[in-house]
């Protein structure tokens, strides 16, 4: 073999970027032609001058100079496909000018794949007397049968009399433990002098709820913070110290509790994590009216995909009433075809 | 059409290069002071990451004859600078005196022809050097269920950079993070009975009326009665399932493989949520790190979780 190694990931979540190098004997002179699928973009070239890059044909690069020999290194950029999972292929063909040997290396681009499996004509919010509480009588069953965790998101139209808010119980709770981490983040802005801007804006980023640019919002602010975090590892444990200090001077056994359990039903499936599950949905007394859902979707590397718009509900409630936002949804579980393909199924 | 301009990134080859030019006229001031009485036989050259400090080692050979009694090395402030024979362990305690713009060598307390070491660490801008020096990747999410793979993966962006006149530098150390989905594994170990519990538990902190606080009590009795082997108050068995949460023991369900060696893990903020709590992860945030330099300007790593240990360590937890 005339290199060391050749390396790509064996997947990645689509509209990622991914990295890929090759490793070979520092007094071999060799070249290297890339062959890249349509769909699979070349978005960074390490260690190459421009004078050592050629462009034979269309999705081909050629590469004969290095700034180091040994070495060259990829990264790559995907696009989101029509397909959840889809198989691509880069071939490196790679020569000393005497032997030429080809290298396939294959990469699965998957994603979420959020499906609605039934939305119910009609919820009556009912009183269960031996348990004290309400519940929806039918639930909107979703599943998600994409290989990627689907982070979802649920809000209704702004014109009805239904509200989406944290429980009153948790509501204080919720309050006094965002002041707590901002009054941190202006002592961590201190310490970290460096950082104050990016500290800024996520202290900021926390009293924003109703914003409609959110999400891009949130996913630039959170970026810059990992950014940090990953290469300090003292702002880090700073950070994480600041959080745990607001959490502990603001719990009590009840939130402890609660928490506990909005955590587990949160993560109903491993698959799908639904963000504002904390939440509540209240009902005035004798609510009748048609209620429209949207489902705001994104994933781990918070990436924003089309959201879904439920069709419209009609939901009864003929008392005052409140239920947890999680109790309107089953998640129903389903294994991947990737898990099945693993299994030999 | 690709342009080669983008790819290439020249813009960052200067800032890569100005990135070391600070760090080599650290070395280059040590060397024209000491070359008229010491010759450098080996020297390291390293970055220590975590540390965000320049590592420098230098094996000195005394000349025959010394031509000055103090030289003045006016590197800047170090952070450290020790000098001791290479032949015995004791530092030479009055050879090294640290000054205001760097630091003298008494060369009155040395031997000539002695094999000396010196050792000097400066602080360094790290989180520019390493944005500067080093693309780093990893996968947030991955398609295995069972026992879940992330990859990571970091190289060197310019690597001929590090080469100096002086020797090449060499980064060690260099932190990654991984943020690994557990969400899902305690809800799936835990008994249906708990649940009931928890509810149990919470309807009676919440009930005002004592008599209606009996009966709840005498539910949430039932309810933990039904749990297990595990008789321990809910409170306990929160506690207990939050020490699984605790580095030295999460350890246990993590690997680090290949290039990367891990170094700790730590509960992973809640990030994907607008609230971000700490007490139940979501996450767990593993660190790994890995070395790279110009024999090695490239590093991949696996992190395992083994998930199904885990699970079984939470189903203990109840009694199972």
């Amino acid at each position: 073999m005339l290199v060391r190694s050749i390396y790509v990931p064996e997947y990645c979540l689509q509209l990622e970027k991914f990295p890929s190098h090759i490793l070979w004997n520092k007094d071999d002179n060799l070249s290297i032609v890339l062959t890249l699928p349509k769909n699979i973009e070349l978005v960074n070239l390490y260690n190459v001058p421009a004078d050592g890059i050629e462009l034979p044909k269309e999705n081909t690069l050629k590469l004969t100079k290095f700034y180091e020999n040994g070495y060259v290194g990829f990264v790559f950029k995907t696009i989101a496909y029509d397909e959840p999972s889809v198989t691509e292929e880069i071939i490196f063909s790679i020569t000393n000018g005497d032997y030429t040997e080809q290298h396939s290396k294959k990469i699965l681009l998957f994603r979420q794949n959020l499906k609605i499996i039934s939305v119910p004509d009609i919820i009556r919010i009912k009183y269960d007397e031996t348990k004290n509480k309400h519940f929806a009588d039918e639930k909107i069953r979703i599943k998600n049968i994409g290989s990627g965790i689907a982070i979802i998101e649920s809000n209704i139209n702004e014109t009805t009399s239904i509200k989406i808010k944290p429980p009153i119980e948790l509501l204080e709770f919720i309050n006094k433990f965002i002041k707590s981490i901002q009054d941190g983040m202006v002592i961590l802005s201190e310490e970290f002098p460096n950082y104050s801007s990016e500290i800024s804006e996520f202290s900021d980023i926390l009293s924003f709820r109703e914003t409609k640019d959110i999400e891009n919002r949130f996913k630039n602010v959170m970026e810059k913070i990992e950014a940090i975090i990953n290469v300090d590892k003292d702002f880090l444990e700073a950070l994480s110290t600041k959080l745990s200090i607001a959490y502990y001077q603001n719990t009590e056994m009840l939130t402890e509790i609660e928490l506990f359990k909005e955590y587990l039903k949160s993560s109903e499936s491993g698959k799908i994590l639904l963000q504002n599950s904390i939440e509540n949905i209240s009902f005035p007394s004798n609510t009748d009216e048609k209620v429209d859902f949207q489902i705001i979707i994104t994933d781990m590397a918070h990436n924003t995909y089309p959201s879904i718009d439920l069709p419209s509900i009609r939901v009864i409630s003929t008392e005052e009433s409140s239920i947890p936002l999680y109790d309107l949804f089953e998640f129903c579980q389903q294994e991947s075809q990737e898990m099945k393909e693993i299994r030999g199924e | 059409m690709l342009d080669l301009d983008v790819l290439t990134n020249p813009d960052n080859i200067v800032a890569a290069e100005k990135c070391i030019k600070g760090l080599v006229k650290v070395t280059q001031k040590v060397f024209s002071a000491i070359e008229s009485d010491f010759e450098v036989q080996n020297q390291e050259m390293t970055i220590s990451c975590p540390d965000g400090i320049q590592k420098n080692s230098l094996i000195l050979k005394a000349k025959p004859r010394f031509k000055n009694k103090k030289l003045e090395i006016k590197s800047g402030i170090a952070n450290y600078v020790a000098l001791r024979p290479i032949i015995g362990n004791n530092i030479c305690s009055n050879a090294i005196t640290q000054t205001e713009t760097g630091f003298n060598i008494n060369i009155a307390s040395l031997e000539n022809e002695g094999l000396y070491l010196l050792d000097y660490e400066y602080n360094i801008d790290i989180a520019n050097f390493i944005k500067s020096m080093v693309d780093m990747n990893k996968t947030f999410d991955t398609p295995i269920d069972e026992n879940p793979i992330y990859w990571m993966e970091a190289k060197l962006k310019h690597p001929s950079v590090l080469r100096s006149e002086y020797g090449s530098f060499d980064l060690r150390n260099i932190d990654f993070n991984i943020d690994m989905n557990i969400s899902g594994d305690i809800k799936t170990s835990i008994p249906p009975v708990f649940q009931r519990e928890l509810n149990a538990v919470i309807e009676i902190i919440k009930e005002t009326d004592p008599r209606t606080t009996i009966k709840r009590r005498y539910k949430y009795l039932e309810a933990k009665g039904a749990r297990g082997h595990n008789k321990d108050d809910i409170l306990e068995v929160i506690a207990s399932l939050q020490t699984l949460f605790e580095p030295r023991e999460f350890a246990h369900y993590v690997d680090v493989v290949d290039d990367f060696k891990y170094t700790t893990c730590q509960r992973g903020a809640n990030y994907h949520e607008r609230v971000p709590f700490p007490t139940w992860p979501k996450f767990m945030k593993v660190v790994s790190r890995t070395d790279l330099n110009l024999n090695k300007c490239a590093a991949n790593g696996k992190v395992i979780y083994h998930k199904y240990d885990f699970q079984e360590e939470i189903e203990k937890i109840f009694g199972k």
